[in-house]
């Protein structure tokens, strides 16, 4: 495959970027995205000039790494998929790629395509934890979990703080994060001590760190590698209000 | 615990009002429409019920300040969002986002809430004017009285007559009709996922009854000036 990548550059959080157009020839379909960029990074390299920044880990979708919005669409055109499992067989011959970093003003370009997504860190620092002693591992079934509470909260752990979300909505708002991790704590009984704290704060720093609103949209949850569904900001709502009526019993 | 106007400032918060006003106004607008149906009438009915409301006097007094002050908190928390998602990303990005569809409701009228609401906010103080002071309307019209009950009473059938005679105002009232169901099919289902009223089982239905409440709405309304242009031809 022979692609036009346009790719955002742009030296430091300060300083104007501008998008450039690097050709890529004799790309086999199976590559991966991000084995397409490291062949684009290695002509550059050979060229004498500074490679592409763009940030990977694990390349199999759990470190949340990777995310970049490619052709406008963030981890790319498919769903349920982190940008590092992602194949050029999903674009033609002759294609013009243009990859842009999450663009947020909460989510400041470190380098190209780098960004920092801190924000979500301080978030889940704000409240995203229990505090209760656990102990050694408990006996099986000692404490008694549904089954669809204990798989409801699994599908919301899964979340890998990618932060595509934010950059997928259109008012740049971190909700579906912040909703999955308040959801998975609230569904289990070890999350309960600070059930009501957890959310108030955890939403306090979302605000604090100048993230937009929730318009009900569900692009997040269109580009969220995870299937994080949209029930889960209807569910942290609910907590929320019931955070204004119900003190916390253990605070 | 949030203390409550903590809590009403957050985002959520903001979406709570949002929500609670919207519904409040979805009710008004249901009741409007069910008032104004007696227009598709011979106009008899309609003055009773218009004398009927006038006659409420001071409650009407109450009801239309209430209104008027749910109406203004929706506009101003409205754009005090608005402004804060604007600048949640100031350096926008070069591609067009594109929707990833499945779950998304991405769309020109989900994303233009703002564009629609204030079609809507314009229209109803030129509505106001028009239909409750008769600013644009003729003396004759203005000063026309009818019986009602064996008492004297506004003819505001003559008025609304007057206007959806006029094409120019029948293109605005249908036009901005069109606006409403727009925000509404967005707005509906909106205003109870942010009240938190949702879950996987409700959802999908929910966006549906949006999608009918907007058409029946702004079908409801948009007929009105249509089918009074139509009967009114050559009288
Ligand atoms: S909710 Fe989904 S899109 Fe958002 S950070 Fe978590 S995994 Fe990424
Ligand atoms: S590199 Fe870890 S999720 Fe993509």
């Amino acid at each position: 495959m022979n692609l036009t990548l346009r790719v955002w550059k742009q030296d430091g959080p300060d300083s104007a970027g501008r998008l450039v157009d690097y050709p890529v020839t004799d790309i086999d379909p199976n590559a991966s995205f991000l084995e397409m960029m490291d062949i684009l990074n290695e002509q550059i390299m050979k060229e004498g000039n500074d490679p592409i920044e763009f940030e990977s880990d694990c390349r199999e979708g759990i470190c949340g790494t990777c995310g970049l919005v490619i052709n406008g669409q963030a981890h790319g055109p498919k769903r349920a998929v982190a940008t590092c499992q992602l194949y050029m067989r999903d674009f033609h011959d002759g294609q013009v790629i243009t990859v842009e970093p999450w663009r947020a003003d909460s989510f400041p370009v470190i380098k190209d395509l780098v960004v920092d997504r801190a924000a979500l860190d301080r978030i889940i620092s704000a409240g995203g934890y229990i505090s209760v002693r656990t102990g050694p591992k408990p006996d099986a079934n000692a404490t008694p979990i549904a089954k669809d509470k204990a798989d409801h909260a699994f599908d919301m752990a899964a979340c890998i703080g990618c932060g595509a979300c934010v950059a997928a909505c259109p008012n740049a708002s971190a909700s579906l994060f912040t909703s999955a991790k308040v959801s998975h704590m609230a569904l289990l009984p070890q999350g309960q001590v600070e059930r009501s704290r957890r959310v108030k704060r955890m939403v306090d720093q979302m605000d604090h760190e100048g993230f937009g609103n929730c318009s009900n949209i569900g692009e997040c949850s269109a580009a969220c590698p995870k299937k994080i569904p949209l029930e889960s900001i209807a569910r942290m709502k609910r907590e929320y209000l019931r955070a204004v009526v119900i003190p916390n019993d253990a605070s | 615990m949030v203390p409550l106007k903590k809590a009403l400032s957050s985002s959520l918060g903001k979406k709570y009002l949002m929500a609670v006003s919207g519904i409040a106004l979805m009710g008004f607008i249901v009741t409007h429409l069910l008032g104004n149906l007696q227009l598709y009438g011979d106009g008899v009915a309609f003055n009773v019920y218009a004398k009927g409301l006038h006659d409420l006097g001071p409650l009407l007094w109450v009801a239309e300040i209430g209104l008027i002050g749910i109406f203004l908190l929706h506009v101003a928390v409205a754009i005090g969002l608005q402004g804060r998602n604007r600048g949640a990303r100031s350096s926008r990005y070069v591609h067009a986002q594109k929707s990833k569809e499945g779950p998304s409701q991405m769309s020109a009228l989900s994303k233009n809430m703002i564009v629609t609401g204030g079609v809507i906010f314009i229209f109803v103080v030129v509505h106001v004017l028009h239909m409750k002071y008769g600013v644009f309307s003729s003396e004759a019209v203005n000063a026309a009285q009818v019986q009602v009950k064996g008492e004297d009473a506004y003819d505001l059938y003559g008025r609304v007559v007057e206007a959806f005679k006029n094409p120019a105002w029948v293109a605005f009232y249908v036009g901005v009709m069109l606006f409403l169901g727009g925000h509404l099919r967005h707005g509906f289902w909106s205003a109870f996922q942010s009240l938190g009223a949702l879950n996987h089982r409700l959802e999908r239905p929910a966006i549906a009854a949006g999608a009918i409440v907007a058409v029946l709405l702004a079908a409801g309304f948009l007929g009105i000036p249509i089918f009074i242009f139509i009967t009114n031809q050559g009288a």
